[in-house]
């Protein structure tokens, strides 16, 4: 018996699904497949009429108010011009700093027109343009994966679109509840992306300012990698290694508890296991969102194998930001150009800084390192192991989507298209969400 | 667009055996698999217009959205069975093909739930689904060659303690 499992045996053991199972399906699929087409077709004519009432709605609105201030506030809503909204999300910070509000507009299409300041926020961005419907904040992963989504309606010729603030996750969630910690004119948001869970301190926040029905969606995760060229398989690194080899200050091997500028320049003085191979590391600009990532995974990870490094994270976040955040500018860590995959396959030793996507999409050209002896995978992503992936959340204030559908759509379709791995995105591996409605837990069933 | 010149009548006539077979060998039982393989195809019917070509093949697509569900669904039933248990399911003693089919498949199963995640995947793509290494590489992340020497590893060590 033994000597016949092999590829034969185990492909014996496939079966043909009943025949009534595949027509049954079958039937199920096709009743699906019209009913969408009808839905398409109402959702086409609803769309049209819903604009023209709109429109006819604002006519009657600014012949009402022309003269008066509020109609001067509506009209001198400021602008920065046709600046694309792809441009601007190079800009991206991972700390504070002011958010950018963008209105969402596709590639090729009409000029994304940036709305600042509470007032104009849910204001039509020019006449015969978007209508802002609701506002996104959040860090570049989710702002991007949501402009795809805009970006299908506009293809669709919807003229309701989100309007996006690109922050960082506690500006975002500041603006969900109304703290309004971030800068000046800053506004709210109906929704808020963020690259960690809620803390309570922040719900409590929510919940005083009178936002007290929130849902939490665990939207995919963020995922780097650092990998070399094939022809020389793959790394074999520790968080430790990485975050040794790539901060600006490190503890100092003779006096653990104080920070020196980092002296590493080869692997093996980091670890005398390792190569005597010079660290090198070609990745993307500081301020994309791949190394906003890896500054919050592999880095932190790193960092919080020093027990008093972690321990600062409560007594003094400032510094354990700059410490575990902050990478080393002395040209160890440089920007990667364009003949990325040329100058690893020549230099042995070079690493390159990938999102995971690069790397599952080019398997035969890159190794991607392991992290203490685990391989980036979808697999295992999912399961938390690998330290390079971090959980995007999103946050929705469910009151102002209650009369919002165009608000519930976008939710929808930002989970679908996650799960499905339809969008051009950072994030990976969807999880289950089984129905749009059923995901939609209030605020008080949140559990920390 | 290009999704009109697809013909989904003869992808579903192809691809709905190997999505069946695929979860037959993940779960290691007919349980559920009916329900997973419609969960399935539902899911893309319903997105299909959007579909594109231009970022993944058809059966690539497919089964992702195939993967999700039945790491959803696994991660759900959290059942763990112990590797002796193995040793409790005959093979002697089930003269029907069906039956004997059966009993391969969750010795198979018991003997894979000892194995790490990703060889579990990789014995329901390449076996299951009878996917190819090229294919697999592309939903697991995994280089190809990697893919087959991953399941030749695998097979050996089924082999060994069947």
């Amino acid at each position: 018996m033994k000597n016949d499992l092999n590829d034969d045996f185990l492909q014996r053991l496939r079966t043909e699904p009943s025949k009534k199972f595949l027509s049954t399906l079958k039937a199920n699929l096709d009743r699906q497949a019209i009913s969408q087409a009808k839905a398409r077709r109402t959702l086409f004519r609803t769309a049209i009429l819903a604009a023209l009432f709109g429109s006819s709605a604002v006519a009657v609105a600014f012949a009402v108010l022309r003269g008066s201030p509020a109609a001067r506030t509506l009209v001198h809503m400021p602008g920065i011009g046709p600046q694309s909204a792809e441009s601007k999300l190079t800009a991206e910070r991972s700390g504070g700093g002011a958010p950018k509000s963008i209105a969402s507009a596709a590639p090729g299409g009409p000029p994304a027109a940036a709305v600042t300041g509470a007032a104009a926020e849910r204001a039509p961005s020019a006449v015969g343009q978007s209508r802002v419907a609701f506002m996104v904040a959040g860090p570049t992963a989710i702002v991007l994966n949501g402009q795809e989504i805009s970006r299908r309606w506009t293809l669709a010729g919807s003229k309701i679109q989100p309007g996006f603030t690109l922050t960082s996750s506690t500006e975002a969630l500041a603006m969900l509840c109304h703290a309004r910690l971030g800068a000046p004119g800053t506004g709210s948001a109906d929704i808020a992306g963020a690259s960690r869970r809620i803390l309570p301190s922040e719900l409590e926040h929510c919940r005083f300012n009178g936002v007290t029905h929130l849902a939490e969606i665990l939207s995919g995760y963020e995922t780097v990698v650092l990998a070399r060229s094939k022809l020389y398989g793959s790394p074999k690194l520790s968080a430790r290694d990485i975050f040794l080899a790539l901060a600006a200050e490190v503890p100092d091997p003779y006096r653990p508890q104080t920070l020196i500028k980092n002296p590493y320049r080869t692997w093996s003085a980091i670890d005398s296991a390792l190569l005597e191979e010079k660290i090198e590391i070609l990745g993307p600009p500081l301020s994309s969102a791949t190394a906003a990532a890896f500054r919050g995974t592999l880095m932190e990870a790193g960092c919080t194998t020093f027990p008093w490094l972690a321990a600062l994270r409560q007594t003094d976040s400032e510094r354990y930001e700059k410490v575990c955040r902050t990478l080393r500018d002395d040209g160890v860590y440089r920007d990667r150009g364009e003949k990325l995959q040329e100058h690893l396959e020549t230099y042995p030793n070079a690493l390159g800084l990938f999102d995971f996507r690069e790397i599952a999409a080019k398997p035969d050209t890159f190794a991607a390192a392991t992290v203490d002896g685990v391989e980036p995978s979808m697999n295992t992503i999912v399961a938390g192991t690998y330290a390079g992936s971090r959980a995007m959340f999103m946050y929705v204030n469910i009151e102002p989507m209650r009369g919002n559908p165009a608000m519930f759509s976008f939710v929808d379709g930002y989970r679908r298209s996650v799960e499905e791995s339809w969008s051009i995105t950072t994030l990976v591996a969807p999880q289950r969400q089984a129905d749009a409605r059923g995901y939609l837990a209030p605020l008080q069933e949140m559990k920390f | 667009m290009e999704t009109k010149e697809l013909n989904w009548d003869a992808l579903y006539a192809r691809e709905a055996p190997r999505i069946y077979n695929y979860f037959r060998f993940r779960l290691g039982s007919d349980t559920d698999v009916e329900e997973l393989t419609a969960r399935t195809f539902e899911r893309a019917w319903r997105s299909r217009s959007r579909y594109r070509r231009d970022l993944a093949g058809f059966a690539t697509w497919l089964f992702r959205i195939a993967q999700n569900i039945g790491t959803d669904h696994l991660r759900a039933r959290h059942e763990h069975l112990p590797l002796d248990a193995a040793m409790e399911v005959t093979t002697e003693g089930t003269p029907e093909r069906d039956a004997e089919q059966r009993s391969n498949l969750m010795r198979l199963a018991l003997l894979c739930a000892a194995l790490p995640e990703r060889e579990r995947e990789l014995v329901a793509l390449k076996y299951g689904a009878v996917i190819n290494n090229r294919v697999i590489a592309q939903l697991t992340g995994l280089s190809e060659s990697n893919v087959g020497t991953i399941l030749h590893r695998v097979v050996q060590t089924l082999r060994d303690r069947w």
